[in-house]
């Protein structure tokens, strides 16, 4: 059986550990510590998450990335040796994209890896569709797709979409 | 001076051994800190913040309770790190050579007294 990782990561309240917990079949390792500012939750990831999932032949380790920039130095460690990232944006929060362009860049810049777009909250009325965001981002319309974190078969349905993509169009970077 | 900056001063000052120390919230922020030279607090917070949650996760997974301190030895220094009650996390760095045990009795005389401060710093905060 291969085994893949995939980081999954993504600005502050993107669904990050929510999407790690909903897909993942074993126990997810997760390093939420209570916020003391305000950040529209009361948790926030200071570490990792981590969890696993089998998709048809593959082992997919998934490692939960926080989100807050001040533990960017997790975005680095993690992202060690990783087949591809999913990189989760919030749908329903605009005022989120400019900062979500911003830590895209950075793992655009800095790895030269497959990875897709998960615009998350799609069970919400008013939230933009995958392909506003693909617009806002400038990337083609195929490398966003829409996910609601919380639902498993909508995670997994993502992360099918990634396995797809790279047994489609391979282990390198798929645009520039 | 602050009375919790004044703690940590202290413990820097009195011991040789010890170069900076970093009171941190779990989430990774700064709460005070003091330190022989410079130091990139805003960072260290943050790292503190991810060792002692990580470290919390691991003695979880193998039914041994909660870390009472995690000690980091590397080529040139050492870190401690030790948890404050339930709102803050210390990180400890000292020289290579120190006594571990001494540094955790120094530490351990200052630790009921950071976290009364602690306590007032965070109320005046919340207030």
């Amino acid at each position: 059986m291969a085994e893949i990782k995939v980081v999954i990561t993504g600005p502050v309240g993107s669904g990050k550990t929510t999407f790690v917990k909903s897909v993942s079949q074993t126990p997810v390792i997760e390093t939420d510590e209570v916020s003391t500012v305000d950040i529209g939750k009361g948790t926030t990831t200071v570490a990792l998450d981590f969890g696993t999932v089998r998709i048809e032949d593959v082992l997919i380790r998934l490692f939960g990335t926080p989100g807050q920039e001040r533990f960017s130095f997790m975005w680095e460690d993690l992202m060690v040796e990783a087949t591809g990232f999913v990189f989760l944006v919030d749908s329903s929060n605009p005022d989120s994209l400019p900062k979500a362009r911003r830590m895209l860049q950075f793992y655009m810049s800095n790895y030269k890896i497959p990875f897709i777009i998960g615009a998350t909250r799609q069970d919400l009325k008013r939230v933009w569709s995958p392909e506003d965001i693909a617009a806002y981002f400038m990337l083609p319309e195929w490398v966003v797709r829409g996910v609601v974190a919380t639902d498993r078969e909508s995670a997994r349905d993502l992360l099918m979409y990634f396995l797809e993509l790279l047994k489609r169009k391979g282990g390198r970077r798929w645009i520039d | 001076m602050d009375r919790l900056k004044a703690i940590l001063q202290d413990l820097v000052d009195r011991s040789g051994e010890i170069m900076a120390v970093v009171l941190a919230t779990p989430d990774g922020f700064p709460v005070e800190f003091a330190a022989r030279g410079n130091i990139e607090v805003d960072r260290q917070a943050a790292v503190i913040a991810s060792l002692s949650s990580l470290a919390t996760r691991s003695t979880e997974m193998v039914d041994i309770g909660s870390p009472e301190e995690i000690m980091i030895t590397s080529e040139r220094g050492r870190m401690f790190v030790y948890r404050v009650g339930t709102k803050a996390t210390l990180g400890v760095i000292t020289a290579r050579d120190v006594t571990a045990g001494l540094v955790l009795l120094k530490v351990r005389q200052v630790l009921p007294d950071i976290a009364s401060e602690l306590d007032r710093v965070l109320s005046r905060r919340e207030g």
